[in-house]
């Protein structure tokens, strides 16, 4: 998956409006709340090659982080 | 004359499953209430008809609710926003009906039934509540069906699927309550529709024989009303419900 394409993915996911990078803080997008994180984890499931851990995403601090879950690549 | 009117001059609205029975009426309604509605459903000659009402506040959009991407989902919405701004709410009334007793149903159909009532009004309810193209505080409503309380014999498939709808209301209820919105189903009884009447051809049951509350059978505005209550701010306060509309009918059972 390219980065546009995850990005465009994320603010779909998360319902946000807001300006989107690989670089934004989760922290500070107010969408990224419990559900998003659900839905990010239903996501990953579906895409990911190898399985997502719970804890991997709750550690993430940037769009990027979870891109590199995604991928594979932690 | 009504006595109760609605005011939604200046409101954008979805109403899929739009070219015929509840929908049609639906539509109509929200068009003389002087609303902007998005109609959506698979026969453009028909949607063209509800469009000849008021055609400068009518917008079409063909699709269908099984088959139809989630891009063309996209476009449809993002083409009216940008037209007339973001939706303050929208109904989907899409459904079919038919014999499916437990014995012998037709797979074919019962999948039909399960995607155009549960996933079909799912997969609307995913766009039509996004940000970018709707509203905080929008309000819909989907349909479901007395079918689904009173379980009647040789329609499993119709009760299980409009069952169904309660529970994924309630779901998606507390999942977009945080921006204001709202969602409620309605069941109606039975009401006399191009769909049910098909249904009692296709079964050999006449008129007389349908057994019907109190108040007999149900026309499609025995119904409307209580969809553009819900529809409007004066439901603020109300989600995540269903609201039977049966003309007495199940308490009679």
């Amino acid at each position: 998956m390219q980065e546009k394409d995850f990005l465009e993915k994320m603010a779909e996911i998360m319902d946000t409006e807001a300006e989107l990078s690989m670089d934004t803080v989760l922290k500070d997008v107010e969408e990224w709340d419990s559900l998003s994180y659900v839905a990010f984890l239903a996501f990953g499931a579906t895409i990911a090659k190898e399985k997502i851990w719970p804890a991997d995403v709750k550690a993430a601090e940037t769009l990027r982080d979870l891109y590199n879950l995604l991928m594979g690549d932690k | 004359m009504k006595e109760v009117v609605f005011d939604f001059s200046g409101k954008n609205f979805v109403v899929v499953g739009a070219s015929s029975g509840m929908g049609r009426q639906v539509a109509t309604e929200l068009i003389e209430s002087g609303a902007n509605v998005l109609i959506v459903a698979r026969n453009m000659k028909r949607l063209e008809e509800v469009k000849a009402l008021a055609s400068e506040r009518v917008h079409i959009a063909c699709l269908d609710v099984v088959s139809s991407s989630h891009e063309e989902w996209d476009k449809a919405f993002a083409d009216f926003a940008a037209k007339v701004g973001k939706l303050n709410g929208g109904v989907y009334t899409a459904g079919i009906t038919g014999c499916t007793p437990l014995k012998a149903y037709d797979e074919n159909l019962a999948k039909s039934m399960m995607d155009i009532s549960v996933a079909g009004g799912v997969k609307f309810m995913q766009h039509a509540t996004r940000k970018k193209y709707a509203d905080a505080g929008a309000s819909y409503v989907i349909f479901s069906s007395v079918a689904a309380y009173e379980g009647p014999k040789g329609i499993l498939f119709y009760a299980a699927a409009k069952g169904a709808v309660h529970s994924a209301v309630r779901v998606m209820s507390k999942e977009i309550s945080h921006r204001g919105q709202r969602v409620n189903s309605v069941s109606p009884g039975w009401i006399q529709t191009e769909m049910t009447t098909t249904y009692l051809d296709s079964v050999g049951v006449d008129k007389e024989e349908i057994h019907t509350g109190p108040l007999g059978v149900g026309t499609p505005q025995d119904v409307s009303g209580m969809v553009l209550f819900l529809l409007s701010n004066r439901a603020k306060w109300i989600t995540g419900q269903d609201f039977v509309i049966d003309g007495g009918y199940l308490n009679a059972r």
